[in-house]
């Protein structure tokens, strides 16, 4: 029996340091040589801020059937499923210790039931009744080199319809816990590393049940139950993003590609505290074209681009500082802050009620009408 | 993996990936701490074969060997040491990492009883940065640097130890034990002094 050996064989055992077993238990691989050794499913009951936890059941599942079938694309596609990057923090004492990261490599340095249940029991102690009733699959094996790959997900539960024909009849009756009725509509994480005890800091998540952004993901799968934080700090992200605009900005000879990224720089203050990468700031300005390519051509080679932060408007001032003065008659002022006194000359009209003349004197270049930033 | 092949593997990625990344790291460094006054210095630097090999074979109390993957589980295969010159800047400049780097551990070390005097500084295990990686992020290995924020007096007291004590063989004697802890007292008692007069003399942001 398959799921008899679950308990009683480990998929890498680290019980004596001397010790380095291979794994022996059954495994079923994939083309690219990626092999899935663990199944579990746990039913997830919304427990958060109850004083009587509800149970947590759990199953292992049969590495065989359509289920494992579906399940097994899941395991197959999850590094591109899952893009936004995530890493767990260190506790408060700055040790390299994380209460998500401990339950995960206990779960694989030793798939039972009871580990996978202390993983689950995790994600009901921190579920609502607004996510509410959720299954939660633990799948667990090897990626095409060898490296243990984890993936984590949680599927909603859906209401439907269940027809059934019997001779001349039809029965039709509805169900209410229904998972993966859409297997797009889901949560999930994905982790893969070669070291049980120095590895698992970092990983990826999804959250395809998240219709506004792609950057994003519910607080309460990545902070509150994963206990991770994004890869990249938003100080450290925002700079990136501003270094290249700032570079861009320099660089862009066409006067409306250098409007265009400054008009995006004055409204960015509505993205302060939004999850953002290099690339959504572009989409979510309009900057195709010139100034896209501007800022992407400052942008360090790899995944930067795409890598998703918490945008911190501070951090961004202080890099792309642009001073923008708006007067009282309703008109605006905007320019890079080390260059607003070179365009508009000020002068003082009526010290007492405060009033001031700018001039500037320029060719138009360009001349549109703006939606105010929503 | 016996021993030869370790060396090779290690040897190959010195070469292709520590090294070249060290020199990221530097430069990314010293981005972010761009007219940050009082640094002595920025350094970082790839361990070296010999000295990743004879760590990779150190071995536990009951004899078992401390790593089971030396590639995966040694962290300090790229560091990184930042050296300025008061106490008070050890604090700042860290908070100025913390900005920026995502770390997974972060420690001020000491000697661990207030009758003991030897190694001390600020203790970072970072992740590398997404910057710095062009692979995709989980091919990486190793994806964090260790990296330790000293005063000019920790550094060369530091480096000292590190020559004389820590690479040795053989245990010291008590004499020489004492001499290097006093060497540590030293360095402890003209960090505060400096300390101090920083705090009367320098204003601080």
């Amino acid at each position: 029996m398959w799921q008899g050996a679950v308990t009683e064989e480990r998929m890498q055992d680290r019980s004596c340091r001397c010790c380095s077993r291979e794994p022996s238990r059954e495994s079923v691989c994939f083309s690219g040589g990626s092999m899935i050794q663990v199944v579990q499913s746990f039913l997830i009951s919304p427990g958060k801020n109850r004083p009587k936890k509800p149970p947590v059941r759990g199953t292992d599942i049969p590495m065989e059937g359509k289920l494992f079938g579906l399940l097994s694309q899941t395991f197959d596609k999850a590094e591109q499923e899952c893009v936004i990057s995530i890493r767990f923090p260190p506790d408060s004492d700055g040790s390299q210790s994380n209460p998500f990261r401990s339950l995960l490599v206990s779960f694989l340095g030793d798939p039972t039931i009871k580990n996978g249940r202390a993983i689950a029991g995790r994600l009901r102690d921190v579920t609502t009744e607004t996510p509410g009733l959720g299954l939660l699959f633990l799948i667990a094996g090897k990626n095409g080199e060898g490296k243990t790959k984890v993936l984590v997900s949680r599927f909603p539960a859906e209401q439907g319809i269940l027809a059934e024909t019997s001779g001349r009849t039809l029965s039709v009756k509805l169900l209410e816990k229904v998972f993966m009725k859409s297997h797009y509509k889901y949560k999930a994480a994905v982790f893969i590393d070669s070291s049980l005890t120095k590895g698992f800091w970092t990983g990826a998540v999804v959250d395809k049940q998240r219709l506004d952004s792609h950057d994003a993901a519910a607080e309460y799968w990545v902070e509150s139950f994963l206990a991770a934080e994004q890869r990249t700090t938003s100080a450290g992200g925002t700079r990136r993003l501003a270094v290249a605009m700032k570079k861009a900005l320099a660089s862009v000879e066409s006067p409306d590609a250098k409007e265009r990224i400054v008009a995006s720089a004055v409204l960015s203050r509505s993205m302060a505290g939004k999850i953002t990468s290099v690339e959504g700031f572009i989409k979510q300005f309009g900057l195709e074209g010139e100034p896209s390519a501007a800022i992407l051509e400052h942008v360090p080679p790899g995944d930067s681009a795409s890598d998703p932060s918490e945008f911190d408007l501070a951090m961004f001032e202080s890099v792309v500082p642009l001073l923008s003065i708006e007067l009282d008659n309703g008109g605006m002022l905007t320019a890079p802050a080390e260059k607003f006194q070179e365009c508009f000359q000020r002068e003082t009209v009526n010290t007492t009620e405060k009033r001031v003349r700018f001039t500037t004197t320029g060719k138009i270049v360009d001349q549109r009408l703006r939606g105010r930033p929503t | 993996m016996t021993p030869v092949e370790l060396r090779e593997a290690y040897r190959k990625r010195f070469e292709q990936f520590l090294t070249p990344m060290a020199s990221s790291i530097e430069k990314h460094l010293r981005d972010l701490l761009e007219g940050y006054p009082r640094i002595d210095r920025i350094m970082t630097r790839a361990k070296r074969v010999e000295s990743f090999v004879q760590k990779a074979q150190a071995a536990q109390k009951d004899g078992c060997p401390k790593y089971l993957d030396p590639l995966a589980e040694i962290q300090d295969q790229i560091g990184a040491r930042i050296v300025t010159y008061y106490l008070r800047d050890t604090a700042s400049i860290g908070e100025v990492l913390l900005k920026y780097l995502a770390p997974i551990e972060a420690k001020d070390l000491n000697p661990g009883s207030s009758s003991a005097f030897g190694y001390e500084g600020k203790h970072y295990i970072f992740l590398i940065p997404v910057d710095l990686l062009t692979p995709p992020l989980d091919k990486i290995e190793p994806n964090v640097f260790e990296l330790q924020v000293k005063t000019v007096f920790q550094h060369a007291w530091g480096e000292a130890d590190h020559d004389l004590a820590y690479k040795r063989a053989l245990p010291l004697t008590y004499e020489q034990e004492k001499l290097i802890a006093y060497g540590a007292a030293q360095a402890w008692g003209a960090d505060r002094i400096f300390d101090e007069l920083s705090k009367d003399l320098i204003k601080f942001n």
